[in-house]
């Protein structure tokens, strides 16, 4: 797969929206074991939020439709969480010219527009067991990938696994941001729960990329 | 304890239209929202300052003349959405920008940053400035990650000073980034608050201890101590600032005592005498004394003792008329006793 349509991109983002929310009872899970337990309601509310407005979504730009996605989090979700997460999707909106197809192309840019809004505001550095230490790996293997001159699907899996990889360092660390600052040493052997969600994130990417050029093939 | 209310749920909102009702010529609700708007700004750079609600005056009485254009309030002690500060900006007057002015705690900037983006993609200009006064916080070292409490409100007050004389955006900005770096506050707890809903302590405390520079919300401080005299207090609370601050003999300041809710305003005036006597043996000079409630928490017995330094600008921009139904500044009436003390 090349590039996605704008009614797939949307698709994509119903997708997404199934497999975080199908998530809700590990991602509550984790965080009640290192943080103040509300990752998962959370994250499930925000993407049940986009679940519905999706249809009702009329933006004509994958850009528009990010941001609008972005926003749809934000509100939905609250919070420094909220903030976050809105940030994945709102930022990039401004990386690329409009464009209503999605290809390696815009995609490498406007995550790594997000990721830099993210760090810029939350300071997160690798290592400080965030979901940075997950989306960081990500953004690079897109990067890499679009260099490569890779389909976008071939990309996307190379950020799944990317981001995959970095969730699983993240239960070698100790928190030292947020409020899973205060459990330390303790949250050692544990994931960071939005490490998790990114990596929840970024498989449903992948996966609906793969599911759709097996469809075409 | 006993506290007032309908609905938990509702406190914020019951709160913010009973006080524009009191006061329907000054202040509007923006509907739907928990942002308060002075009515009749004039084509200048408005202010908005916003945060959690529940440490009245701060913020819903910074919003008024001389002071902060719109108020954005959160949910008790939460910090406003950037959705929500994004629509009160669009909702105000915005042609010569807006600055927005908080304190430096994570879900506040994180919130402030991202609206600031929004306001882009908007068309509005507008900037952000964080206030991270409290000197027991963290070490001077980490000064940019301590939290914004007392030194909020003279900020805020400096930058509405410096947007109602015409500066633009990057100006006022500026102005306030200077007023944020001459300030600094200490803080000390006397007993807990209670949550506003339940009437439940917030955190315990043992009786009869002190706690100099605890959060609101019972982080911990720095020294924990017996209960000292007027004198002795007022000579430790100096003390912090003078040193963190690096305050020299002949400078001149402007000192704010706040309460924090249950310390009457009595035993505010016995310590703010203390305090004038040591100033004035440290050669210290105190143009302006403001005494009152300026950030509290319900039922928290403490002070928070603020500076700022003044040269000329800053002093220039901070001694104007403010007033909000919660806070006022006669600078004719209360003015400067410049030179008087310590000269």
């Amino acid at each position: 797969m090349e590039r996605m349509e704008l009614d797939q991109v949307k698709e994509m983002f119903g997708c997404m929206a199934d497999a975080v929310i199908g998530k809700e009872a590990l991602l509550t899970e984790i965080d009640e074991k290192i943080g103040d337990g509300d990752h998962g309601i959370g994250m499930a509310r925000g993407f049940l939020a986009v679940k519905e407005q999706l249809p009702k979504m009329e933006a004509v730009s994958v850009n528009a439709l990010f941001k609008e996605v972005g926003m749809t989090l934000l509100d939905a979700m609250g919070g420094a969480s909220g903030v976050i997460f809105g940030t994945m999707f709102i930022s990039g909106c401004g990386a690329v010219p409009l464009t209503d197809t999605l290809s390696l192309k815009e995609l490498a840019p406007m995550m790594k527009r997000s990721l830099d809004n993210i760090q810029k505001r939350g300071g997160d550095r690798r290592g400080d067991k965030t979901m940075i230490d997950s989306y960081g790996p990500a953004v690079e293997a897109l990067l890499a990938a679009e260099k490569r001159g890779d389909t976008l699907s071939a990309a996307l899996k190379a950020a799944r696994d990317a981001a995959e990889k970095g969730m699983e360092q993240t239960k070698d660390y100790s928190a030292r941001k947020g409020r899973a600052e205060a459990y330390g040493d303790y949250s050692v052997g544990i994931p960071d729960p939005g490490a998790v969600s990114v990596s929840i994130i970024m498989d449903a990417m992948y996966a609906y990329a793969k599911k759709t050029e097996e469809e075409n093939t | 304890m006993n506290t007032i209310h309908n609905r938990p749920e509702e406190m914020v909102t019951e709160m913010i239209d009973g006080y524009t009702a009191a006061c329907p010529a000054l202040l509007e609700r923006m509907e739907g929202t928990k942002s308060v708007l002075v009515k009749n700004v004039r084509d200048w750079v408005t202010i908005l300052a916003g945060g959690g609600a529940g440490c009245e005056p701060l913020y819903l009485g910074c919003a008024g003349i001389g002071m902060a254009d719109a108020v954005v309030t959160g949910d008790v002690f939460a910090a406003p959405a950037a959705t929500q500060l994004l629509r009160a900006m669009q909702y105000m007057y915005h042609e010569k920008g807006v600055l927005m002015i908080t304190g430096n705690y994570v879900g506040d900037v994180l919130n402030y940053e991202l609206a600031v983006e929004l306001c882009g993609y908007e068309g509005i200009r507008a900037d952000a400035v964080f206030v991270r006064d409290d000197i027991l916080h963290k070490p001077k070292e980490m000064a940019d990650r301590r939290r914004g409490i007392g030194g909020i409100l003279p900020v805020i007050k400096v930058a509405a000073g410096a947007a109602e004389e015409g500066l633009s955006l990057e100006e006022v900005g500026r102005v306030a980034r200077r007023a944020v770096e001459a300030v600094g506050t200490v803080s000390v707890t006397f007993w807990p608050g209670y949550r506003p809903e339940t009437g439940q302590p917030m955190y315990e405390m043992p009786a009869g201890e002190i706690a100099f520079g605890m959060g609101f919300n019972g982080e911990p401080g720095v020294l924990r101590t017996a209960m000292p005299s007027a004198d002795q207090l007022s000579k430790r609370l100096l003390d912090y600032l003078e040193e963190d601050m690096g305050l020299q003999a002949g400078e001149e300041i402007a000192l704010i005592l706040s309460g924090k809710g249950a310390t009457s305003p009595m035993e505010l005036y016995i310590l703010s005498n203390s305090l004038r006597r040591d100033l004035a043996s440290r050669h210290i000079r105190v143009f302006k004394t403001e005494v009152g409630n300026f950030m509290t928490a319900p039922g928290m017995g403490g002070v928070s003792l603020t500076i700022l330094r003044l040269d000329e600008e800053i002093r220039h921009f901070y001694h104007k008329d403010s007033y909000t139904p919660m806070y006022t500044y006669c600078a004719g009436a209360q003015g400067g006793n410049h030179g008087e003390d310590g000269a």
